[in-house]
């Protein structure tokens, strides 16, 4: 398996032990609630780790992660950070009603290639993460190159 | 008006949990302060990088989340889960817990504000748990 | 130096005039420095009230809370003033103060300070004589004020709570105090 998609796939199984964390009985609230805290920090520890690093790929303008089209993890600061997370949500949006539609399963991934960049989204538990580059970077490509 | 009364023992409630929520909400970029404020507006626990005036800023958080809660019922919103407030130097949130009981959190510019907003939204079911558990034992 | 609002400036002058203890006011020769309670309570339970419920919502009681510490912190100053902290002196001059504004009768019902826990009465509270029926204390004001005084004699944070009102049927209000 290529360095990014497990990448990906760590964060999966993060987002995965968070979400079992949230779902356990509240017999003992103080030991829930601790459990749930620490999760969701190795979880998001992660992604800001992920961001960070893909950041730093050759190829790769900014990575930025967002829950509910807010910002919540960058590489670097973004010049239109908002305008990103507009985008993301709107365009999740579009595609979530379209991959409904058309029967798709579950949002996974979204691609926007304009004239000059591109942006992938990838869904991961409940955030986005959003990566941007030229467009005539290939991006798998890219981001398997990291080792 | 509501009754300001809640059989909340502060002392038992300071203890252990809810501190660690707000240290953790405190280990955030960007949040300099994280407290419960109660429907008085009295701060009954607070973690803080500065000194903050606690009277002040737990009445004003009581009202503007009133009165937030006051606009959106309104228009028809219904109820309110959580107030932004966007300023020049950073923003103040502010959600509901149980009972009147808030959590506020105040941060400088800097904070992703999707960080935050996560965080707290997150954090919110488990401190209803705690409160509810508090004022029912 | 900031500068003073035309409110904060109201301020600043009616409580220098409850401090200095005059309570002869100017431009009230023929009607006098008293007004009629109704006035007082249309006052803190329409505008302090009900307006500020419509506008606040959930929000009005900590105002009216907010408000009320205000005036007893200034109280507490007033009364903390060459006492040497000498609880009693502070408490009788705080009833005396209480007593000439009309504010009610204050007495002291439980004071367990190696508990934190101080308990006072306000008997014939200006805020709810006269009005009955109500669902919880209503108060606010006073449990602030007092909250307000506690908190000025100790120098610590300070919760207040009124437990019994007046107007619930309580014959007196109980305001409960623990200091933080």
């Amino acid at each position: 398996m290529h360095w990014f998609q497990t990448q990906l796939t760590e964060l999966s199984r993060l987002a995965d032990e968070y979400a079992i964390s949230q779902r356990q009985s509240s017999s003992n609230i103080i030991n829930v609630s601790e459990k749930m805290r620490l999760k969701r920090a190795e979880f998001i520890n992660a992604v800001q780790t992920l961001v960070d690093k893909v950041g730093k790929i050759k190829g790769i303008s900014a990575c930025a992660a967002y829950h509910d089209g807010l910002i919540l993890a960058q590489s670097a600061q973004l010049a239109a950070i908002d305008a990103f997370g507009a985008t993301v949500q709107e365009s999740a949006r579009a595609a979530q009603q379209g991959a409904a539609l058309l029967g798709l399963g579950e949002l996974e991934q979204i691609v926007v290639v304009g004239a000059k960049n591109k942006v992938a989204m990838l869904s991961i538990g409940p955030l986005m993460l959003c990566i941007s580059s030229p467009k005539e970077i290939n991006l798998a490509s890219a981001l398997n190159r990291k080792t | 008006m509501s009754s300001n009364i809640h059989p909340l023992d502060t002392r038992k409630s300071q203890s252990g949990e809810i501190d660690a929520i707000l240290r953790n909400l405190m280990s955030i970029q960007g949040v300099t302060a994280a407290a419960i404020v109660d429907s008085d507006g009295l701060v009954t626990h607070i973690q803080r990088e500065s000194e903050v005036n606690t009277d002040a800023i737990g009445a004003s958080v009581q009202v503007v989340f009133g009165a937030a809660a006051r606009a959106a019922q309104h228009v028809g919103h219904h109820s309110t889960n959580m107030v932004i407030c966007e300023n020049t130097e950073g923003f103040i949130l502010s959600t509901p817990v149980e009972a009147g009981f808030m959590l506020a959190l105040i941060t400088q510019r800097d904070a992703l504000l999707g960080r935050v907003r996560f965080e707290l939204k997150e954090t919110i079911p488990v401190l209803k748990k705690l409160f509810s558990h508090y004022l029912n034992h | 130096m900031p500068h003073k609002t035309d409110y904060q400036i109201a301020q600043q002058q009616i409580l220098d005039g409850i401090i200095s203890g005059q309570f002869d006011i100017e431009n009230r020769t023929d009607l006098g420095p008293m007004i009629p309670i109704r006035l007082f309570q249309a006052l803190r339970m329409v505008a302090l009230g009900s307006n500020v419920e419509d506008i606040l919502g959930q929000g009005a009681p900590s105002l009216v809370y907010h408000s009320g510490q205000s005036l007893g912190l200034a109280m507490g100053r007033l009364a903390a003033a060459n006492i040497d902290k000498d609880l009693e002196t502070y408490v009788g001059k705080i009833r005396l103060l209480c007593r000439q504004l009309s504010i009610g009768l204050v007495v002291p019902d439980k004071v367990d300070l190696s508990a934190g826990r101080l308990e006072l009465r306000v008997d014939e509270c200006v805020s709810c004589a006269g009005i009955h029926n109500v669902s919880a204390p209503i108060c606010h004001f006073e449990a602030g004020m007092v909250g307000g005084i506690v908190k000025t004699f100790f120098n610590r944070n300070v919760k207040a709570t009124e437990t019994k009102c007046n107007a619930l049927g309580d014959k007196t209000c109980l305001i409960r105090v623990d200091l933080l």
